[in-house]
């Protein structure tokens, strides 16, 4: 991982189900020690679980060995995770995406759709170095509306 | 997830606790799915103690809401968490699944 600063902190986990709510509960501790409670904490921690649900299920491919590297970056007025993995073909979601009808009851298709409606960017990179990063940027309900 | 089953005055109460995500849905979904077929058809999900519940969570719920109506029984959801229920806001599947504040609420209704 490329990016350096205050508040930074580094977790490696194996791609399944149990490392994935590890992950989550660790990513809850800190933003929550950093002051982020309420709606943003549950915002935050539920983008991060989705998307990292998604690279357990698609880019390691059920595999449950596969290494997985999360950064985390806590700022008073923003949170900034880095999921990083190995596989061969990375989790990028969909820029656009329509969410399925709620009156379709559908069985799948939530999680992109919740992921951009969670956090304010998502960006995902193929690294030079043969590695996938997904890019989330949560910033604070209140910072939000000091920007507006 | 820990699951207990309480079945009584004609209702198949499933209190969950942990969380509901794609390690724990399957297993909630098999054990609902041997009742249902057993021949029971009202049920309730008591979410009291799932304070996370993602997409995965979700899509099974919405899967056994599903088979319960097709059988034509009844699934209602009770005491859903404020975080839990951000995602049935954001998908507005909360105007698809009755739900009660509590358990009891469900029952007398």
């Amino acid at each position: 991982m490329t990016s350096n600063g205050p508040g930074l902190k580094s977790l490696r986990i194996q791609s399944d189900h149990e490392e994935a709510r590890r992950a989550r509960h660790w990513v809850k501790q800190h933003i929550t020690a950093a002051g982020f409670s309420g709606e943003d904490r549950a915002e935050c921690v539920l983008a991060f679980g989705e998307a990292l649900s998604n690279v357990v299920r698609h880019a390691c491919d059920g595999r449950p060995d596969e290494p997985i590297d999360i950064e985390l970056q806590v700022r008073p007025d923003q949170v900034r995770i880095v999921i990083r993995d190995g596989a061969p073909r990375g989790f990028n979601p969909p820029r656009e995406i329509k969410a399925p009808a709620a009156e379709d009851l559908a069985e799948g298709g939530y999680g992109v759709h919740l992921i951009q409606q969670l956090v304010d960017e998502v960006r995902y990179l193929r690294t030079g170095d043969g590695f996938n990063e997904l890019h989330l940027l949560k910033r604070s309900g209140l910072s939000r509306r000091e920007a507006s | 997830m820990n699951i207990e089953i309480e079945t009584k005055d004609g209702w198949t109460v499933f209190h969950l606790d942990g969380d509901l995500d794609s390690g724990s849905s399957a297993e909630m979904q098999s054990r609902f799915m041997k009742l249902l077929e057993s021949g029971q058809n009202s049920f309730l999900v008591n979410l009291e103690k799932v304070n996370y519940l993602d997409s995965s969570g979700l899509a099974a719920l919405v899967k056994l809401y599903k088979e319960v109506r097709t059988r034509g029984g009844s699934l209602a959801l009770c005491a859903v968490q404020r975080d839990a229920m951000k995602i049935f806001q954001l998908t507005r599947l909360d105007k698809i699944f009755t739900i009660y504040p509590d358990a009891a609420s469900a029952k007398a209704a």
